[in-house]
């Protein structure tokens, strides 16, 4: 009989604590107050995306500070985060969504209803969001937080920049079986009419424009069709007027970066590489020969670079910073797949 | 020669006497080692049997509830996976009768394919190497089988389950039997919405929602047919069709993709067993035709298996030198798949020959084997190990231990993945061991002189307590642990990634009263598994020592029925520490803890049996994952009748 009691004593103690519910984090951080947002973007399927804050001047992170602030998640695959007037917008990508936060990351609304969506574009009170799956670029009511319109694109829709009253969308084509034929799309964000379609190399993965006002996209390319290229983008003719073709069919370069002080690329091919953006002797060199990171996102921001290693995808990653010299400044561990640094 | 036909008899009295004992056994039992099994297996050291009141629950509940095995379970009649001490599903075979049914596309088995109403028997088998079926099974295996009952004349049942979330499972069984033959037919329907409701804890205030995209529809069918030839000879074939189609729901707070799996699975097998003096013989052989069809036309993914896969073993067991007995098998296995994942058709065939040695003393028994297979045209490495039974007091307590090394070959995904597949992987390997201590007490009074007014008389049985405790420590270790990771190409690729290290500890207790018409019957189980990743080829330190994803360190169920008359009630309580979803261990799903409870009623009407029942699933009310943002139902009910005669 006894033990019963002590059996009776053990389920309400178990049931007497605050019930956890779904994933949690083992330690739960602290409100950080850093001015640099590091998105993580979580295993697929898991729904640990995170947003760090990350303070350059005293080299300090905070985790989890979406978690922190509203007490859930943020959602599953955080995409790209942007900032618009006094608010941040996060793309979750296997929610389906975009999370609205002002700036201290308190949440304010939700925009639902997309497929996969992937990265965000501002024009007035209108928002334009690229998507994975959908063959389109929705069109978002800034004022309502609704989709209103799609535009209807051949695939992928992947970076956008607006630029001069005008839309450069990056469309990959089937994101399945990686059509040959891919395009950079130039809309009227009034209209919604695609203006042009300028044909790019295989797999357009970023774009940046640089401080002459030219677009250049980096593309990875197929294995056996075509290598990876630079390519640049005369915006006034909508002409290519300048490529680039990596030597080995294995350089599959990603997350084109660019700093208009020193007029320098900087991607991610393996290594960290870097390029000056001049078209004569234009030949990119490794600006830091990686060990054993997995590089992931690269970004500059007010000269410093920030390289995001993933490691094996399911451990906690880190942020490796760097001076335009290569010199390694600092290594602070974010989240779960930190994608980039903004 | 009468001696001769004696001997004959007896074996095959045991033969028959075991495979009706069986059905007869009333509730989920957890068998230790008796005498008689000592011949047959040394490997298993609890198996449970299957009966009418356990067979509207899935394999999945039957194992979670009652063994100290771990379920990662995707919520109601979706995947759900079986890990063994520290291990992970691709790691856990399963057998059906004998024969490897893991997918040799994937690698692992879905339990919720695999309804317990078409098997009769399951054991689990936690030493490694050691089977006598096959190899790859690095953390265990899960052996099912189909016993006949050899029930003479005309016998049926039919059963209905109805419960939450529109579930709805029938049952209908008819079998018949003369002195040599005997042949059983079932049939089975499950369905449901399982659009259930819970706490969205991708929402503020965790805001309730009812599951979407959730329905499963399952059906099937099963023909056994058994012909005693003579005292000597039995054949046995069993056929089973099973087509299941389930929609796959969104995770918590994703978006609904409204996929859909659909499996459809052709097993059948024929087995010819062999009583002769010197020998006994079995020989099987068996094929099995698996189709999967996954749709998600959100995403345009469209992935169709088919899997045929031929197999054949011939076992013997036979005595040398008086005293020792010796097992053999020689089997093989061609497996043919297509899978829009693959550029063409691919096969494997793996041919085995296995070996064991064993001898039973007045006090003990012991064992040594050695297998060794041919894949395709390579030599794997020979499997081989040992292990031992000691009984020094009467049997009450018997000391046990075996050890043995094993892998496992990277499955045809693994290999030929367009793109991805890694052709130069290493097949795992490592090796495993375990020592414990069983013990038993039977108090029983089965007829008692009883004295009353001074008149003694023999009783019939006046009470049964019957104590069980067993506790085991293992160790088990694996090397070139393979892993799909992302490639810098954009797509991910299996490679050899780490060596893993678990060790714990498992208790497992029982107790058994019955006096008049009272019964009393309660189970613990208790495990804790130090499971720690090793050294990582890719010098990944920061993980060294943290626990693999998804392996709880405590993990515990308890069960308590009591029965009075026709009357059964039933409590029974999970506890299953916390998981860590992430390799650096900073992120977890928390310890659940939810109970069932349920109440049956049986009686007689004329010929007719019945069995009245209910349930309540999930007691308290506990909102749970055991997968991530893959929530599981609250509390929910169910009631059941079985009609027999």
């Amino acid at each position: 009989m006894k033990s019963i009691h002590i059996y009776i004593g053990l389920v309400l103690l178990l049931f007497g604590c605050k019930k956890e519910v779904g994933p949690q984090s083992i330690n739960p951080d602290e409100k950080g107050i850093g001015k640099l947002i590091v998105i993580n973007e979580g295993n697929f399927g898991f729904g640990n995306a995170s947003v760090s804050l990350y303070d350059p001047n005293t080299g300090e992170i905070a985790n989890n500070q979406y978690k922190k602030v509203n007490g859930i998640g943020i959602g599953d695959v955080l995409q790209s985060v942007k900032r618009h007037g006094n608010k941040f917008y996060f793309v979750v990508n296997n929610s389906g969504k975009v999370v609205v936060t002002d700036t201290n990351l308190n949440l304010i609304s939700e925009i639902t209803g997309f497929n996969s969506p992937r990265y965000m574009e501002f024009f007035g009170d209108k928002a334009f969001v690229t998507d994975l799956k959908q063959k389109a670029v929705y069109v978002v009511d800034l004022v309502s937080n609704q989709i209103i319109n799609q535009i209807p694109t051949q695939g992928w829709t992947e970076h956008i920049i607006m630029h001069n009253n005008k839309l450069y969308v990056m469309d990959r084509g089937d994101y399945l079986t990686n059509s040959t034929q891919n395009f950079l799309y130039i809309i009227n964000p009034t209209t919604l009419i695609k203006e042009d379609s300028i044909q790019v190399g295989i797999n357009p993965n970023s774009m940046v424009l640089d401080i002459n006002l030219k677009l250049w996209i980096l593309t990875s390319g197929y294995s056996g069709i075509e290598n990876a290229r630079f390519q640049r983008i005369d915006l006034d003719s909508n002409k290519i007027d300048f490529t680039y073709i990596f030597n080995s069919s294995t350089d599959k370069p990603s997350r084109l970066t660019y700093d208009f002080d020193i007029k320098k690329f900087y991607f991610l091919n393996s290594s960290i590489y870097s390029v000056n953006n001049d078209v004569s002797g234009f030949i990119p060199s490794v600006f830091y020969q990686k060990n054993n990171e997995n590089f992931y996102g690269l970004n500059v921001i007010e000269g410093i670079i920030y390289a995001t290693n993933a490691k094996n995808y399911n451990q906690i990653g880190n942020i490796n910073m760097f001076n335009s010299l290569g010199e390694e400044l600092n290594i602070t561990t974010s989240s779960i797949i930190p994608q980039s640094v903004n | 020669m009468l001696k001769k036909w004696l001997k004959n008899s007896i074996l095959f009295t045991l033969f028959i006497g075991v495979s009706v004992s069986f059905s007869q056994i009333k509730t989920d039992t957890l068998r230790t080692f008796t005498k008689s099994e000592f011949l047959t297996d040394l490997e298993s050291f609890s198996s449970l049997t299957l009966t009418d009141s356990s067979q509207f629950k899935t394999l999945a509940e039957v194992l979670e509830t009652s063994s100290p095995v771990y379920l990662k379970n995707y919520g109601n009649g979706q995947l759900a996976t079986l890990s063994i001490r520290g291990n992970g599903a691709s790691q856990t075979q399963l057998f059906w009768n004998g024969f490897k049914m893991n997918s040799p596309t994937l690698g692992q088995s879905d339990l919720s394919l695999i309804p317990t109403f078409f098997i009769s028997d399951f054991e689990l088998n936690y030493s490694g190497g050691s089977s006598v079926n096959g190899s790859g099974e690095i953390g265990g295996s899960l052996d099912l089988s189909n016993k006949l009952n050899w029930k003479k004349g005309l016998h049926g049942s039919y059963g209905k389950q109805l419960g939450s979330f529109s579930q709805s499972t029938s049952r209908y069984q008819v079998s018949f039997g003369t002195k040599k033959f005997y042949q059983q037919v079932k049939f089975l329907t499950k369905k449901g919405e399982n659009d259930f409701s819970f706490p969205n804890t991708s929402k503020i205030n965790n805001l309730t929602e009812n599951q979407t995209n959730n329905k499963l529809w399952q059906w099937g069918g099963q023909y056994e047919i058994g012909y005693i030839i003579n005292t000597k000879n039995i054949i046995q074939a069993t056929a089973i069709y099973f087509d299941s189609w389930r929609e796959i729901p969104p995770i918590n707070g994703g978006v609904s993709n409204e996929e859909t799996q659909e499996d459809k699975i052709f097993r059948g097998f024929v087995s010819w067993k062999s009583y002769q003096d010197k020998f006994k013989s079995d020989l099987r052989v068996s094929f099995f035709n698996e189709k999967l069809n996954y749709i998600d036309s959100i995403s345009s993914i469209f992935s169709e298996v088919e899997v045929n896969t031929y197999q054949a073993q011939q076992r013997l067991k036979f005595k040398v030198l008086k005293n020792f007995d010796v097992e053999t098998s020689i089997q093989n296995s061609l497996a043919v798949a297509m899978s829009s994942g693959f550029d063409e058709s691919k096969r494997r065939n793996e041919a085995g020959v296995y070996v064991k040695i064993s001898e039973t003393l007045k006090k003990g028994y012991y064992e040594v084997f050695a297998r060794q297979e041919l894949i395709d045209s390579d030599f794997s490495p020979v499997v081989f190990g040992g292990g031992f039974i000691y009984n020094p007091f009467n049997n009450n307590v018997k000391f046990k231990g075996n050890i043995s090394s094993n892998y496992r070959v990277p499955t045809l995904n693994d290999l030929y993945w367009a793109q991805g597949g890694n052709s130069n992987l290493l097949p795992e390997n490592g090796w495993s061991a375990e020592v414990g201590v069983d013990f038993e007490k039977v108090l029983e009074c089965y007829s008692c002189a009883v004295t009353t007014n001074d008149v003694t008389v023999l009783s019939g049985k006046l009470y049964e307590n019957r104590f069980n405790f067993g506790l085991t420590a293992f160790y088990n270790q694996t090397e070139n642990w393979i892993q799909w990771t992302p490639t810098d190409f954009g797509y991910w690729s299996p490679s050899n990634v780490k060596q893993i290290e678990n060790k714990g500890i498992e208790v497992v207790t029982s107790f058994y009263h019955e006096k008049n018409s009272n019964k009393i019957e309660a189970k613990i189980n208790y495990s804790f598994t130090h499971s720690r990743n090793k050294d990582f080829l890719s010098q990944n330190n920061e993980i060294v020592n943290r626990i693999p994803i998804y392996i709880p360190t405590h993990k515990a169920n308890a069960y308590l029925s009591y029965s009075i008359n026709r009357l059964t009630l039933f409590y029974s309580q999970l506890y299953n520490g916390r998981v860590f979803i992430d390799e650096s261990n900073s992120t977890y799903l928390p310890h659940y803890f939810p109970a069932n409870t349920g109440l049956s009623y049986s009686n007689s009407l004329k010929n007719i049996k019945y069995v009245i029942g209910g349930r309540i699933n999930n007691v308290f009310n506990e909102p749970y994952q055991v997968v991530a943002n893959r929530p599981i139902p609250g509390r929910n009910y169910s009631i059941n009748l079985t009609l027999s005669f």
